[in-house]
């Protein structure tokens, strides 16, 4: 807390501890539910709130974050860092038109690198807690694939992309369920019985029993392993967006979605808004700009803003914020004259 | 305007009322056999009370110092403002910082909660070194409870039991300061209190705050927080645009909650040559500064520390301020008079701006070089 002085100096040697970080991981278990934009979007979001944001595409099969931002072929990008060819992930550490923003590109060229091979996802995590940014927002791709999972565990805050079509809602229910029993295997896999014991109980998954119910046959087996298993989950709090609303009918699957959750996985799930189905987002999509800068105005741009305020984000310019975010539309003229720079 | 209203209203009318309706636990008599010298030979518990202002707490630093010395094994307290916390915080010659909202309502549990805290710690002595206009202040030293209380006069401040006649005139405010141990026989110390950040973390700090830096780029500083007493926006947007429009130059724009659209207004009309920085946090503010080649004050907030930090200051003060708040021995300081400024035109005042501007870059260039 206190200043450091050297004996009878007059100086004070202010020290300042670990910067502020925070790892956001955006996955969706389907394709195509909008996570690669909406992550662009939160990032630009960010920059334009006066943080310093990190974009690392996660997507390992299918790379295509960059061009959601207007770059076509990155110089540089993460097969580069995977590979070898370059030391540091800030090595690949590419600008976009934004100061603040800056991003590291996927690429598929490398087979197989979609499932990474342990020392390189431990390099890898290793280096992303190296960087230096106040965000760091990884693209997932989709599916349940270990790297997609061990992502999300590890990043301060999950979040999960949904649509309200049942196939999203499904495969975002299946997600989850694969994190809960993911971060239960990363505990308890050392440990055999309960090795076996978790992998059973996953794999009887038809007759929809509750996590409940295994953390209680993990406490049978040794009380403190259940309360441990008990408070993993407590601590696992994934947030929600539902994109793509059609109706207004389709915001109360949000609330059933996470109803389910709760009950079956006993983890709460954090809702963080919706955004509505606009096909201007499509329009920007093909124009290669962020929806954020080409529709400032648009609901679905206000909406971003008001996921921003929902996770706790601040501006630091002190212009807007829950209350008024509305109004941020105004703040994105200088962010979006700069990107047309 | 709007703020100095709200100042007055409060200084004026809130705060007395605030005090006499609270009924918060009164003071013991300590009666005729109460000794001063016996008070001051070896107190356990100290409570300081600085200036609110954050120049208050950069100069008072080596009052603090001093006290510390003198009292090696005391505990000492310091009561400032919650938004001056973020300093207090960091200097090392206290053990605890209890903080109070500025503007506290009468009968509110957050005053109810303040006069507890300071109550359960059971001071021995309270140091009051706010100025004596400050009423809520005063008022807390005095609900402390503290035996011995110390500040400086006024005819209708009740609350201390020694009380210090300040100087006729206005002084320095150092040398106000220092009125209040020399007066206690507190030995001063002889050298003032600098500030500066460990390299490692100014790297770190600037590589976090300082995005896009080119190697040639220099940065300029300009305080803008508190400036509710200060110069109108207009010549401060003169004096960023001339500072922005130097080459290779960014300035960098400190602002509190209160200036917040001010400041905003100036980076939507200088773009990427304005970063913006609330003053929330020393190491960070340190840091920037260390690597500003000057700082352009509108009030006295960064003005000290950039002092201290012994880098070039600009200051734009009131000639009513200057004795108070600058030292005679000037130094790198140069002081634009509120007064003067108003008479000046936009180009009198842009071409006064880029002089001074350039002669710190070209005596930065010599330092660099030599």
């Amino acid at each position: 807390m206190f200043g450091k002085r050297a004996k009878d100096s007059p100086e004070i040697l202010l020290d300042s501890l670990d910067l502020d970080k925070k790892i956001w991981a955006v996955a969706g278990g389907k394709g195509g539910t909008g996570k690669t934009v909406i992550t662009s979007n939160l990032g630009v979001g960010l920059a334009i709130l006066g943080y310093k944001v990190i974009l690392i595409d996660g997507d390992l099969g299918g790379a295509d974050l960059h061009l959601s931002l207007g770059m076509p072929v990155p110089r540089r990008n993460l097969n580069d860092f995977l590979s070898g060819r370059v030391a540091s992930l800030n090595d690949v550490l590419l600008p976009t038109r934004s100061a603040n923003l800056s991003i590291i590109c996927g690429g598929s060229e490398l087979i197989g690198l979609a499932n990474l091979p342990y020392q390189r996802k431990e390099k890898i995590k290793r280096h992303i807690s190296r960087l230096d940014a106040d965000f760091i927002l990884v693209d997932l791709g989709a599916g349940t694939a270990y790297n997609t999972l061990d992502f999300f565990i590890i990043s301060n805050e999950g979040i999960v992309v949904c649509n309200p079509e049942p196939q999203a809602k499904i495969d975002a229910y299946a997600f989850l369920k694969n994190a809960v029993y993911r971060r239960l295997l990363l505990t308890f896999g050392q440990n055999t019985i309960l090795k076996e014991l978790i992998l059973n109980f996953g794999n009887n998954g038809h007759r929809a029993l509750k996590i409940r119910d295994l953390v209680n046959m993990i406490g049978e087996h040794a009380p403190e392993y259940g309360e441990e298993a008990q408070t993993l989950i407590k601590l696992f709090r994934p947030k929600l967006i539902m994109n793509k609303v059609r109706k207004k009918s389709q915001l109360d699957d949000a609330e059933r979605f996470s109803f389910l959750v709760k009950e079956y996985l006993s983890v709460d799930v954090d809702y963080l808004g919706h955004i509505e189905n606009d096909e201007r987002v499509v329009d920007a999509c093909e124009n290669m700009r962020p929806f954020l800068l080409e529709q400032p105005t648009s609901k679905v741009s206000l909406s971003i803003y008001n996921i921003l305020f929902n996770m706790g984000v601040q501006d630091r310019q002190l212009r807007y914020d829950k209350k008024s975010y509305k109004k941020m539309s105004k703040g994105v003229r200088i962010e979006s004259r700069l990107w047309k720079e | 305007m709007m703020s100095l209203v709200r100042g007055w209203f409060r200084q004026r009318l809130v705060n007395p009322i605030a005090f006499r309706l609270s009924k918060g636990p009164e003071t013991e008599d300590v009666g005729l056999a109460f000794s001063v010298a016996e008070a001051l030979k070896s107190p356990q518990n100290l409570l300081v009370v600085p200036d609110g202002r954050s120049g208050g707490l950069f100069l008072g630093a080596s009052q603090f110092w001093a006290i510390r010395n003198r009292y090696p094994s005391a505990k000492i307290s310091l009561l400032v403002p919650s938004s001056k916390a973020y300093i207090a915080r960091e200097i090392p010659f206290v053990d605890e910082v209890i903080s109070y909202e500025e503007f506290l309502f009468p009968l509110s549990s957050k005053l109810r909660d303040v006069v507890r805290q300071l109550r359960d710690r059971k001071f021995d002595i309270a140091f009051c070194f706010s100025s004596e206009d400050n009423f809520c202040s005063a008022s807390l030293c005095y609900k402390s409870g503290a035996s011995l209380r110390v500040g400086f006069h006024r005819d209708d401040f009740p609350f201390f039991n020694v009380r210090i006649v300040p100087h006729a005139k206005t002084c320095y405010e150092l040398e106000r300061l220092a009125l209040i141990l020399r007066t206690l026989s507190i030995p001063q110390v002889e050298e003032q209190v600098s500030w500066s950040v460990s390299r490692e973390a100014a790297k770190r700090l600037r590589e976090r705050y300082l995005v896009a830096r080119k190697p040639t780029e220099t940065f300029a500083a300009l305080d803008i927080s508190s400036t509710d007493k200060g110069p109108p926006f207009k010549q401060i947007q003169t004096i960023a645009e001339e500072a922005a429009s130097l080459p290779d130059m960014r300035l960098l724009i400190f602002f509190n909650y209160t200036e917040r659209k001010a400041a905003n207004r100036l980076k939507e009309a200088l773009g990427q040559k304005a970063l913006l920085f609330q003053t929330d946090d020393l190491p960070k503010i340190v840091a920037l500064l260390e690597a500003c080649h000057q700082l352009i004050a509108c009030n006295t907030d960064l003005f000290h520390l950039a002092v201290a930090m012994g880098l070039p200051v600009t200051g734009i003060f009131s000639a009513e301020e200057v004795p108070r708040w600058i030292p005679e021995d000037r130094g790198k300081i140069e002081i634009m008079e509120r007064e003067t400024l108003q008479g000046w035109n936009t180009r009198q005042i842009k071409s006064a701006v880029r002089k001074r501007l350039s002669e710190t870059v070209s005596q930065k260039e010599v330092v660099a070089s030599g």
